[in-house]
C-alpha cells in the first residue's frame, strides 16, 4: 500500500501554503461563499425530505395503520365533524416525540398522510406541537407531487351483489380465481389469488352484476396481518362491519338458523362476518371491535 | 515524582461525546490508563424488544450519528438472515453505494475532528465542506440528513432518483481530487506528521489479542476487512483493494482511512456502473420464525456484528449488538502507557470514538 512519502523541507512547509492559497484565490474568483445565510436563504430540499406531516381528508380511510406502524407512539386517532365528510376519525401527530422515521407515510394503504419540506417547526410552547388532525389538513398537497409508490390494478369484489355465478373464474387466464364455498351460508365467493394476478380485468368484464372491478389500488411494502373468524364464537351483531374503514366486511345470512318463534313462525336468520382480503387494509380495527373473541389477529393489540 | 489521575471527560474537548478517560501519569509520561465508558447508556437493546422488527430499523440508525447507513443495514442484514428473506440485486447494489457513500462521509467527518483535535482549523473546515456533497446526495436519495432510515427488511425504501448516478460519480471525481489536496494538507504540515509519526504504536499481537478491528487494525498491519474475508451483500463483485499500514502508529491510522476513502469511491463508481434494474424491494414477512440470526458488516470503525433471536411473533426476543468502538477502546492502556498527556488527543482520537453505539 502507499507508504509514507518522502518530502523535502521546502515542501513541508509550502505544500499546505499552497493549497489553501489556491482555495482563497478561486473563492475570490468565483465570489460564492461555501455556506448560506440560513434565515434569509434556505437550502434546496428534495422532494423526498421528511419534515412536517401534511393530511389528505378525503383520501384518508381513518384505519390508523400509521398509528400502528409509529414506534414513538407520537399518533393517535381523534374523532372529527367535518361539513362534507360527517363525523370521521383522522390521525393527528405529536411532532415533539416524532422522530421524522416516515413509516406512517410509507405504511398509509390509500397515501393520504404526507411528509413535506417544512423543517422549521420549534416552539415555545410544548402544547402547540401536539399537532390535531385540524391542524396537519391539506387536502391538495397530494396533487402537486407525483406519487412513486407502486400501484397494481386488482379486481375488488362487492360481495353484496355477487351471485356465485363462477364466470369470473372460467374465464381467468391466469386460472387465480377459486370458487370457495363460504360455511354455512350455501354461498359461494371467488377467492383471488393476488400473487398470480396479471391484472387482466376479463372477470370485470365476465361479471353479469358487476359485483367485480378493477380498482387501482396502492401495493403494501409491509406484510399485514388479516382477520380470522372463529365462526362458533360470532354472533352477526355486525360491530366489526361497522368499524371497518374499508368496508372488506359484509354480514351474510346462515340458512337454517331461524328460530320458531311463540307464534309459529320462524325469526330472522343468524348472521355471520364475511371477509374480503382484496379490501383488507390490516389495520385489526375489526379485531378490537369484537366483544367476543370472534375474530383471530395475531400480533395485533387488543 | 508522585504518580497522579487525572480525569480526561466526560466533558472534554479530546472525548468526541461523552466518556471518561482516566490517565495515570508520571509527571508528563503516561503509566496507566482507564477508559470508561456507559455515560450515553440509552438501553438500545431493550428498548429493541419491545417494537416490531420494521420499527427497529430507525433505533439502529440512532446507534452512531455517524455511519448510521451502516447501522440499519447492519440490522436488515440480520433480519434478513433470520427471516431467510431474498434481497432482490438491485437492491443489494443500492446498499453497497449507500453504505461506502457513508464510509466516505463518515471518515470525513473523523478526519474533521482529527484535524480540529490537533490543531489544523483549516483541515476541518475543507473536510465538513467535502461531507456536505455527500450529505446531499444521500439525503437526496433518502429524504434526511443525518438518520436516514433507509435500508428496509427485504430492499431499500424506494428507487434511486432520476440522474442520481450522474450526480454520485461527479461527487465521487470531486471527492478524489479533494483527496489529494488533503495529502498535500496533512502531510505537507510539519505539525501534523510530528504529532502522527512513531505516536501511539500498537503492535501487531496487541491488536489481534485485544479483539481491535477496522482501521485500527488494519493499520497495525493486519489484513482483515469483512468485505474480503467474510463478504457480504455484493462485495464480491467489486473491485477494491484492502487498505493496511505496516506502522501501527497515528499515522498509519490516518493514511488507511485516507485510501480506504479512494477504494470507497471506486466501489461507488463500479456500483453504478453495474446496478441491473428491476425492483428494489419485496415483502416481508410480519412474524419471525423461531430461531437466530446473525449479521456482519465492516462498519467505518470496525466490525458489527448483530444476533438477533426470533420466537415466532413480530417482536425480537432478543437483540444483541456488538459495537467495534466498544472493543477497541480497551485497548487504550497499551496505546497509551509511555507517551505523554499532550499525545492523548492524538492516539484516542485517532481510534475514531462514537459513543452512541459504543454504550447502545
Amino acid at each position: 500500500m502507499t507508504e509514507r512519502r518522502k518530502r523535502r523541507a521546502a515542501g513541508v512547509v509550502l505544500q499546505p501554503m499552497k493549497r489553501t492559497g489556491r482555495q482563497l484565490v478561486r473563492t475570490l474568483i468565483t465570489g460564492k461563499p461555501n455556506t448560506v445565510l440560513y434565515p434569509y436563504q434556505k437550502l434546496d430540499l428534495p422532494q423526498v425530505y421528511r419534515g412536517k406531516h401534511v393530511l389528505d381528508f378525503n383520501k384518508c380511510i381513518g384505519c390508523g395503520n400509521c398509528v400502528t406502524i409509529c414506534p414513538n407512539d407520537c399518533m393517535w386517532l381523534e374523532k372529527v365533524e367535518d361539513p362534507e365528510l360527517g363525523k370521521v376519525e383522522r390521525p393527528g401527530v405529536d411532532i415533539g416525540r416524532c422522530l421524522f422515521c416516515g413509516f406512517c407515510a410509507e405504511v398509509c394503504p390509500t397515501v393520504a398522510l404526507h411528509m413535506t419540506t417544512d423543517y422549521e417547526l420549534a416552539d415555545n410552547d410544548r402544547q402547540r406541537l401536539r399537532l390535531g388532525s385540524a391542524d396537519i389538513r391539506d387536502d391538495s398537497f397530494g396533487a402537486t407531487f407525483m406519487e412513486e409508490r407502486q400501484k397494481r390494478l386488482l379486481p375488488v369484489l362487492d360481495l353484496s351483489k355477487c351471485t356465485g355465478c363462477e364466470k369470473c373464474a372460467g374465464e381467468c387466464p391466469e386460472m387465480c380465481i377459486a370458487m370457495m364455498p363460504i360455511d354455512r351460508t350455501g354461498r359461494k365467493k371467488p377467492e383471488i389469488n393476488l400473487a398470480k394476478c396479471t391484472s387482466h380485468g376479463k372477470c370485470a368484464e365476465a361479471c353479469p352484476e358487476d359485483a367485480l372491478t378493477m380498482v387501482e389500488v396502492y401495493e403494501s411494502y409491509f406484510d399485514m396481518p388479516e382477520p380470522r373468524l372463529v365462526l362458533e364464537k360470532c354472533t352477526g351483531c355486525g360491530a366489526c362491519a361497522r368499524k371497518c374503514p374499508s368496508e372488506a366486511i359484509y354480514m351474510l345470512e346462515m340458512p337454517g338458523t331461524e328460530k320458531t318463534l311463540k307464534s309459529g313462525k320462524k325469526g330472522k336468520p343468524k348472521k355471520r362476518a364475511v371477509f374480503v382480503f382484496e379490501k383488507c387494509v390490516g389495520c385489526g380495527r375489526c379485531y378490537q371491535a369484537c366483544k367476543f373473541d370472534a375474530i383471530e389477529m395475531p400480533g395485533v393489540k387488543k | 515524582m508522585a504518580e497522579m489521575w487525572i480525569n480526561m471527560g466526560p466533558q472534554h474537548p479530546m472525548t468526541h461525546g461523552l466518556w471518561n478517560l482516566r490517565v495515570k501519569v508520571d509527571g508528563e509520561t503516561i503509566v496507566d490508563a482507564e477508559p470508561e465508558v456507559g455515560y450515553l447508556h440509552r438501553g438500545i437493546e431493550k428498548l429493541c424488544e419491545g417494537r416490531t422488527y420494521p420499527q427497529i430499523i430507525p433505533i439502529a440508525d440512532r446507534l452512531c450519528y455517524g455511519s448510521s447507513m451502516t447501522w440499519s443495514h447492519a440490522y436488515c442484514l440480520t433480519v434478513e438472515d433470520l427471516m431467510g428473506v431474498e434481497v432482490p440485486e438491485r437492491a443489494e447494489y443500492i446498499r453497497v453505494m449507500t453504505i461506502e457513500m457513508q464510509r466516505i462521509a463518515s471518515h470525513l467527518m473523523w478526519l474533521a475532528a482529527y484535524a480540529g483535535d490537533l490543531g489544523l482549523s483549516v483541515g476541518f473546515t475543507y473536510t465538513m465542506r467535502d461531507r456536505e456533497v455527500f450529505v446531499d446526495l444521500l439525503q437526496g436519495l433518502t429524504g434526511s440528513r443525518l438518520t436516514y432510515n433507509y435500508p428496509r427488511i427485504g430492499g431499500v425504501a424506494h428507487d434511486l432518483p432520476p440522474d442520481f448516478g450522474r450526480d454520485a460519480i461527479r461527487a465521487t471525481r470531486y471527492m478524489e481530487k479533494r483527496l489529494k489536496e488533503y495529502e498535500d494538507l496533512f502531510e505537507g504540515s510539519k505539525i501534523f506528521m510530528m504529532r502522527n509519526v512513531d505516536v501511539g504504536v500498537l503492535s501487531k499481537e496487541d491488536a489481534i489479542n485485544l479483539g481491535v478491528t477496522g482501521p485500527s487494525l488494519r493499520a497495525s498491519g493486519v489484513d482483515y476487512d469483512l468485505r474480503k474475508d467474510m463478504p457480504y451483500s455484493v462485495y464480491p463483485e467489486m473491485d477494491f483493494r484492502v487498505a493496511t499500514h505496516s506502522d501501527c502508529d497515528c499515522y498509519a491510522r490516518y493514511r488507511v482511512r485516507m485510501d480506504e476513502m479512494w477504494e470507497s469511491c471506486r466501489i461507488i463508481r463500479q456500483a453504478i456502473e453495474k446496478m441491473p434494474k428491476g425492483r428494489w424491494r419485496v415483502v416481508a414477512p410480519r412474524n419471525a420464525p423461531v430461531g437466530t440470526g446473525v449479521g456482519r458488516v465492516e462498519d467505518p470503525r470496525g466490525e458489527a456484528v448483530m444476533y438477533v433471536v426470533g420466537d415466532g411473533t413480530d417482536r425480537p426476543y432478543r437483540l444483541k449488538i456488538r459495537s467495534p468502538i466498544f472493543v477497541t477502546v480497551s485497548a487504550a492502556p497499551k496505546i497509551l502507557v509511555g507517551y505523554k498527556l499532550a499525545d492523548v488527543v492524538a492516539i484516542m482520537g485517532g481510534l475514531d470514538m462514537c459513543i452512541g453505539e459504543n454504550d447502545r
